[in-house]
């Protein structure tokens, strides 16, 4: 799996593509602890180039979101292909994270989200 | 003229006496009257009874161009018996030259069947110790002994730590902990004299240190020897480098063995965590009016997080919950333990048994341990009383779940709660299903749906819901016997990736 990270406005952004499972997963978790130790952290993951994703970088997922929102900052995710999908709506994931179809609209949101 | 040069003199005569003799009698039998061979200051053999007076000659005998020694010859002279006996002189000093060497080779041949017999015995006697410490304090005492030196070291340093490790033989042990850090680090040969050694540690006349060399591994280590009477020579640094060899091999042998250790010992631990897990999931389904159970789970070769269970107690409604804890090993099937236990918790004392209930307060009891070991779970529980034929249910994003109704196509119920451990909350909503005579619900894992094949090819969902239409009339053992074959055939003998967990509930007619 490749990833590239990038930031917009203050938002850390991290596009993956290939297939997201175990052995990928590390990698990402170890991006999302360099990015939520600063505080608010928000975050952006676009998925637009994975076709696989597994039980294991769903936890990865989970877990940099949960740590984004203990230090009162946020963690999106976007452009998730059509397989990527069915398993976030299968798992109800799709309930506890917010998606968005593009990532300019994931970042706009971040970048005016008021942080309480 | 040295004194070995002497020796070589006498020897030569003690060996070869009946050459000598035959070069006297030659000499005797021309017309001398006496033949002596002497050292620079005696007589060492004399032929012949010739007079003190009479004349002689005498040549010099030569060692390698250095005088050795005379040939004398008394009662015959001129020029023609001058240049024999030069001849004769030559042929000694020759003879002499052979003979050391000759000697030096027998020497060599010795040493090296002594060496060879020594590399034997290290192997022989340090094979039979399994504990590379053990082996290697045998070797450096090996290496002390036929190396005669004051003292040897054999230290050992894996790249992933910093303190090298020592076995050391003889004395000198506050020098040896002082060097062996910056021979490691030079990581070459070194033989040094008294010279070069004087001035960086103090004590060491001699040094001789030979890297060891572990294939395959990252270790460095080396051989050191300390002091020996003389210095350390050429044929000293080839058996440090023979012993040091042995050393490289019998470190191979002893990582090959502790690994081979570590994984018999966390093999052992896993079939223990595999048995103790087997075991916390029902041995047999309950027997429940109006209900055909069946349960089972397949473990993949690690153990995993999936589990089942069935709770009924009489006057209490069966409750039935399915679950798959994200990632695989022992972090997985602890925390399958502590969710099978916290729905059992919930499901024995809450009052008004509801599964939203069930599934929310054991959720809350998690939350905390899933998020400090950052995974979740997939839950299903169901709650059925055998008076309303009704299966109540929550679902916290668990998949498949397969609903076939009498007489209807099989349908996937999505889950509308999220997993335990990823909110606070998993947002279930109480749902239903009936379960009368010929309704069919099928629980499994996704170890069915995401089995591949040879090809790369996923069984899916849609293969599950067709498969069930074609047997779902059958009984709930068969039912799960060709759900089990149908993907076991569908990977073709391949190994199996995941957990494999299925529950089927048939609805009967009541006795």
């Amino acid at each position: 799996m490749q990833q590239v990270s990038r930031s917009i406005n203050d938002v850390a952004v991290l596009e993956l593509s290939g297939r997201f499972d175990s052995h990928a997963a590390p990698a990402v978790s170890a991006w999302m602890d360099s990015v939520t130790g600063r505080q608010p952290a928000r975050v952006v993951v676009n998925l637009s180039g994975v076709h696989f994703i597994d039980s294991a970088a769903l936890s990865a997922l989970v877990s940099g979101m949960k740590r984004c929102r203990t230090g009162k900052g946020e963690l999106y995710l976007c452009c998730l292909q059509q397989p990527v999908r069915i398993i976030f709506e299968l798992t109800r994931l799709n309930r506890a994270f917010t998606i968005f179809d593009e990532e300019a609209i994931a970042v706009a949101m971040l970048t005016d989200r008021t942080i309480s | 003229m040295s004194i070995s040069a002497i020796t070589i003199l006498q020897s030569l005569l003690d060996a070869q006496p009946r050459r000598f003799t035959t070069l006297a009698q030659a000499w005797l039998s021309g017309g001398a009257s006496c033949v002596e061979i002497c050292d620079l200051q005696r007589p060492l053999a004399r032929w012949g009874a010739g007079a003190a007076g009479d004349a002689g000659m005498s040549v010099l005998i030569c060692y390698r161009r250095d005088p050795v020694g005379e040939l004398r010859v008394y009662g015959t002279g001129g020029l023609a018996q001058h240049v024999r006996l030069e001849a004769d002189a030559d042929m000694i000093g020759q003879m002499l030259r052979l003979n050391t060497e000759v000697d030096a080779v027998t020497g060599e041949l010795v040493d090296t069947q002594d060496q060879l017999l020594a590399l034997y015995q290290i192997n022989r006697s340090a094979g039979g110790l399994l504990r590379l410490n053990e082996a290697l304090g045998l070797l450096a005492d090996e290496a002390q002994r036929m190396l005669k030196s004051e003292a040897a070291f054999v230290c050992m340093r894996d790249h992933g730590d910093s303190q090298p490790t020592i076995y050391q033989a003889g004395q000198h042990t506050e020098q040896i902990a002082n060097l062996h850090q910056q021979l490691l680090d030079a990581g070459h040969e070194q033989l040094l004299g008294a010279a070069e050694l004087r001035t960086r540690w103090p004590g060491i006349r001699s040094l001789l240190y030979v890297p060891i060399v572990v294939r395959g591994a990252t270790i460095s280590g080396g051989l050191g020897l300390i002091n020996r009477p003389g210095t350390f020579s050429s044929p000293d640094l080839k058996l440090a480098r023979a012993i040091a060899e042995q050393a490289g091999m019998m470190i191979e042998r002893g990582l090959l063995y502790q690994d081979q250790i570590d994984r018999t010992r966390m093999q052992t631990e896993m079939d223990l965590a595999r048995t103790v897990q087997r075991n916390l999931l029902p041995h047999f389904p309950p027997v429940v009016p109006g209900l055909d159970l069946f349960a089972r789970s397949l473990p993949a070769l690690h153990v995993g997080g999936d589990f089942f269970d069935f709770v009924s107690a009489p006057n209490r409604p069966l409750v039935i919950a399915l679950g798959d804890v994200t990632g695989k090993g022992i972090p997985a099937a602890l925390l399958m333990a502590m969710v099978r236990t916290a729905l059992r918790g919930k499901t024995n004392y809450l009052p008004d048994l509801d599964p939203v209930k069930i599934m929310d307060r054991a959720s809350q009891d998690l939350y905390a341990d899933f998020t400090e070991v950052g995974m979740f779970a997939t839950v299903f529980v169901g709650m059925y009383t055998s008076a309303e034929r009704i299966l109540y249910y929550a679902n916290a994003g668990h998949a498949p779940v397969i609903y076939r109704p009498y007489g209807a196509l099989a349908r996937l119920l999505e889950a509308d709660g999220v997993p335990m451990g990823v909110l606070d909350d998993t947002l279930c909503t109480l749902q239903s299903m009936p379960m009368g005579p010929g309704d069919l619900l099928v629980l499994a894992t996704d170890g069915f749906n995401e089995a591949f094949s040879p090809t790369g090819e996923m069984f899916s969902i849609e293969r599950l819901l067709t498969l069930v239409d074609v047997i779902g009339d059958q009984p709930a053992a068969e039912i799960a016997e060709a759900l089990f074959a149908a993907v076991a055939a569908f990977c073709a003998g391949g190994e199996q990736s995941d957990d494999q967990t299925l529950v089927v509930v048939k609805g009967v007619p009541t006795p």
